[in-house]
């Protein structure tokens, strides 16, 4: 692909990422997509078979973005026990679902969205659910954890379960106790203090 | 209105709303139209709409009917002797349902997901209904004789609530099982 066909690529991703995120992924139709990037359906078509494929490029971005940044907290605190590292994605965390404009979790959003079983962003959103699990398991075992699947699982329904309750509560404050929790979560689990 | 038009019409609503309901939970409230309502009902867009004024109305019926009928179940489902086995009971129903063909997940948070706008009043239902399972769950935890009940009624509600999604997202149960356990060893000494 050239220069400028990966631009265009690029813009309509943005554009449709914006918008997705801003008003849900059923609301918005390849119309409003390729009138807000400014270019002809016939070219976002020749970028993507189908509004299917840029739902799926969009969760396959948001998942590189999502994990992305976990690894960056990960190596900005590679110094700390893996303990202090957990609880750093959590802080992470609560500064992500803090922000006014946080309109949800793409992953989730969209498992309430795609309602077709066989749509293949399920498998985007099942592959970033195991990359997070499979981090917390191996920070787990890094700190000695005797149970690192219990903690590990603890460690995901829990971000979860936050989750769900920032957006259904609207409350900016719900990431605070999250990682209160995590705190009291890791510390029984390893038998320290953090 | 004569009383025998006047009960007609109630089950019309009725039918026009249970149908909505169903397409709403089972498509997605923005993938089902009020076409496909009115076909599905079997009656004429007028009816609905002397019914019903407008979609978001509907919506707006829809989602109060499941704060009504999720916290009754909820309320039902919390069977057992002491606090502890009401809570582990949740868990346990929380499976079944999990197993359930129709189950889509939790209808408040795939409204979140359709409206991500935190300003439709739509959205004022999801915050009232959580703000009464958060309560529900902190007297569960309360009775427990937990000195920081707040806490725990907050770290129950969450991984209940966070195996749902988890297991949703997954297509697994397995989480709801290891969430009980989880949650059995967080109230041990309370039991």
């Amino acid at each position: 692909m050239n220069r400028r066909a990966l631009k265009t690529r690029e813009t309509i991703l943005d554009t449709a990422s914006r918008l997705f995120l801003q008003f849900g992924i059923n609301s918005v139709g390849v119309d409003t997509i390729v009138a807000q990037a400014g270019i002809a359906k016939m070219t976002l078509y020749n970028h993507f078979k189908s509004k299917d494929e840029l739902v799926t490029e969009f969760l396959e971005r948001e998942h590189m973005k999502i994990i992305s940044g976990m690894e960056q907290c990960l190596a900005g605190t590679r110094n700390l026990p893996p303990a202090n590292q957990l609880l750093a994605v959590f802080e992470n965390f609560e500064a992500q679902i803090r922000r006014p404009e946080f309109r949800g979790c793409a992953f989730i959003n969209s498992t309430a969205e795609l309602s077709e079983s066989d749509h293949p962003g399920h498998e985007v959103i099942q592959r970033h659910v195991a990359t997070v699990h499979r981090h917390f398991l191996e920070l787990a075992v890094k700190a000695g954890s005797p149970q690192p699947e219990i903690l590990a699982q603890s460690l995901m329904f829990l971000i979860h379960g936050a989750t769900a309750s920032r957006c259904m509560t609207n409350n900016p404050n719900v990431g605070q106790m999250a990682r209160e929790t995590a705190r009291l979560i890791i510390q029984e689990n390893l038998g320290c203090r953090i | 209105m004569t009383q025998a038009v006047s009960k007609r019409s109630q089950k019309t609503r009725e039918r026009i709303l249970d149908t909505a309901s169903r397409l709403f939970y089972q498509q997605g409230i923005r993938a089902v139209g009020v076409d496909m309502i009115v076909e599905e009902a079997g009656i004429a867009k007028m009816t609905l709409y002397n019914h019903f004024r407008s979609k978001d109305e509907l919506v707006a019926a829809y989602m109060e009917g499941q704060k009504e009928y999720w916290l009754n179940w909820t309320r039902q489902a919390a069977t057992g002797n002491t606090p502890t086995e009401k809570i582990l009971a949740l868990f346990d129903n929380v499976e079944l349902l999990l197993k359930s063909p129709d189950f889509r997940g939790c209808p408040f948070l795939n409204g979140c997901a359709e409206f991500p706008d935190t300003t439709h009043p739509v959205r004022e239902i999801m915050v009232s209904y959580s703000g009464e399972i958060h309560r529900f769950f902190q007297e569960l935890a309360r009775d427990t004789g937990c000195e920081n009940y707040e806490s725990l009624g907050s770290t129950l509600l969450y991984l209940i609530e966070g195996a749902l999604v988890f297991g949703n997202l997954m297509g697994q149960t397995s989480p709801i099982v290891n969430a009980r356990e989880i949650a059995s060893e967080l109230l041990k000494p309370y039991t």
